[in-house]
């Protein structure tokens, strides 16, 4: 099953490692922010380093990049290393790899767009993360809502709601293919 | 930091089952299976015992005398990215192995603790893939109306599913 390049199905899969610490006393907003500032700067600097590497090396430098990365904060902040893969699920799929001919005309047409675009990806999910942690705190009474289950089922309402939102044409995605299952 | 480790199984859970870790090309149905599920899970799970074995016989060898603890973790990811790509595994498979790895290393000083840990672990993805899509495969017969369809649905069953199994989940953690 190839997921679909959605907003929504990004914000989920990068939000499921982030599930790691939401059972913590640690500020998961401020964790949210640093992943998505994160994702910028590496998509700031992968965009333009991918062109000056020899083809097919730029996927290793970007996992040994991700993994130091990773190591890093560990070793200053002691934050566990789940935030790495929330990084990596935002990334669009197919990012690293070598794309046909062109690629200058593309740059100069489309790339505002491009940018806009995950710049949107970054923004959904922060604004993702804190949409379920402010329902997580109303919910607080409720003791299922503070576990994974109580997670899932504010995920199910809002992919319910996301799916079924006025004026989008339900069950289809931002570039107009269907959604998965559907 | 103290991990709550029934959020990172419930986590990962769902996201190996929405997303695979394998590429099969030309093997449309295998990933539905059972054997495949199987595979999967078995793969991943020695993997983890490799890495996490190695990591364990570097740290107690000459080599580890003059390097920091952190050092080890760094060579336990590059270990991980080595076997996910011997192995003609995703990027996503190379990126959870590393995670789950350093997790158990990070769970306790024992090595019996890790590989139980570790044990466990597959077992709870295991049995979650395996019911979901088994739950999965189920809908496909009924009449799930289309606004439930993708995302609604497979969040729908992981609520399900983390509901039953938080209560084992309680009782080992």
């Amino acid at each position: 099953m190839k997921m679909p390049e959605s907003f929504f199905s990004r914000a989920v899969l990068a939000y499921l490692p982030f599930m790691a610490y939401l059972g913590t006393d640690l500020n998961t907003w401020r964790i949210a922010g640093w992943i998505v500032v994160y994702y910028w700067v590496m998509l700031l600097i992968f965009w333009p380093l991918r062109k000056l590497l020899p083809p097919g090396s730029s996927k290793q430098v970007f996992f040994l990049w991700l993994v130091l990365s990773g190591q890093w904060v560990w070793q200053v902040a002691g934050l566990p290393p789940f935030w790495t893969l929330s990084v990596f699920l935002l990334f669009p799929i197919g990012f690293l790899e070598k794309k046909g001919t062109g690629r200058q005309s593309f740059a100069r047409r489309r790339l505002p767009k491009y940018f806009s675009e995950r710049i949107m990806t970054g923004i959904g999910f922060f604004l993702f993360c804190w949409l379920l942690g402010t329902a997580r705190a109303l919910l607080d009474w409720m003791p299922a809502a503070a576990s994974p289950a109580g997670i899932f089922l504010l995920l199910f309402f809002g992919a319910f709601l996301w799916k079924n939102r006025p004026f989008s044409g339900a069950g289809m995605t931002a570039d107009g293919k269907k959604e998965a299952g559907s | 930091m103290k991990t709550m480790w029934p959020w990172v199984l419930a986590g990962f859970s769902f996201l190996l089952s929405v997303r695979a870790v394998r590429n099969l090309p030309g093997i449309p149905g295998e990933r539905m299976s059972f054997a495949g599920i199987w595979r999967e899970i078995l793969d991943l799970y020695f993997s983890m015992l490799l890495i996490v074995t190695v990591h364990a016989v570097w740290s107690v060898s000459g080599f580890a005398a003059g390097t920091d603890r952190e050092t080890g973790f760094l060579i336990l990811w590059l270990l991980a990215y080595g076997v996910g790509r011997l192995q003609g595994k995703t990027d996503l498979f190379f990126i959870v192995t590393a995670i789950l790895a350093h997790s158990a290393v990070l769970f306790s000083e024992s090595r019996i603790l890790q590989f139980s840990f570790l044990t466990f672990t597959a077992a709870v993805f295991f049995c979650f893939r395996v019911v979901f899509q088994g739950l999965r495969h189920a809908l496909l017969f009924t009449n799930t109306p289309s606004a439930m369809k993708g995302w609604p649905v497979f969040c729908f069953l992981a609520f399900c599913i983390t509901l039953v199994m938080s209560g084992i989940l309680r009782l080992v953690f």
